[in-house]
């Protein structure tokens, strides 16, 4: 069964792909780009812009489904799709959500990291 | 033999590596960051194929598209959409637009991506 924070099955498979080279990579520039990609969604949350919200949340989708982080994908893919559509409560009220499944994901990533 | 070279449009860094880790051994791969960069960097060396990202900041994927085919170097380019929009009709939408091929992100299946560079690029 694969965890609901992390599919490890997916690290694996890049693994498989570039070796473990390629994993850390790939966490180390997700890792990275965290802090802009984490202030951008704060800063639309705290303006209401809701087509920032749908930028930021965009930046967020592919990284993460390549690295398995399931939950925060779809967190992120909820925000934008809501926010694209016009519907402020559901896209910023999702996004403290967004917010604390994207620090659940990096704290295990970097764990990962870690113990490579 | 020269590889063929393909030209990736992509603003998210890890996406592009991932997209380098999975073509490099196979292709020449010509990495840019947004659309104005491409533009000008295929329009001197153009590739035999481009991944080009919808989402960019600023020039947006479509119109970077639209932009190449009134370039006569870059005109008849095969051009595929790379995007993380997997809304139902997408697929239609953008190869109404002139895209010949369409990939969405996550890329969690490469072998999608080998298949429509596959269609557009026959090995030589």
């Amino acid at each position: 069964m694969s965890d609901p924070v992390l599919d490890l099955s997916r690290l694996t498979r890049l693994e498989r792909l570039g070796g473990a080279t390629l994993v850390n990579e790939m966490i180390d520039t997700f890792a990275a780009a965290a802090t802009a990609r984490r202030v951008a969604l704060q800063q639309a949350l705290a303006t209401g812009n809701l087509v920032a919200l749908a930028d930021a949340a965009h930046t967020i989708v592919a990284g993460a489904g390549q690295l398995g982080a399931a939950t925060l994908m779809a967190d992120a893919r909820q925000v934008e799709e809501a926010a694209r559509r016009g519907d402020a409560a559901a896209a910023l009220g999702h996004t403290p959500t967004l917010l604390s499944s994207y620090d659940t994901a990096l704290a295990a990533l970097r764990q990962i990291r870690e113990a490579r | 033999m020269s590889q063929r070279r393909i030209a990736v449009v992509e603003d998210n860094p890890d996406n592009r590596l991932l997209l380098q880790a999975l073509l490099a051994e196979l292709y020449q791969i010509d990495e840019y960051e947004d659309g104005a960069s491409a533009l000008d960097g295929m329009t001197a060396s153009p590739p035999d194929l481009v991944l080009l990202d919808i989402s960019l900041p600023e020039m947006d994927g479509p119109e970077v598209m639209k932009r190449m085919r009134t370039t006569p170097a870059l005109a008849s380019l095969p051009v595929v959409a790379l995007t993380a929009h997997a809304m139902t009709g997408d697929r239609e939408k953008f190869l109404a637009m002139g895209f010949d091929g369409y990939v969405t992100k996550p890329i969690l299946d490469e072998e999608l991506l080998f298949a429509a560079i596959r269609t557009l690029l026959p090995p030589a």
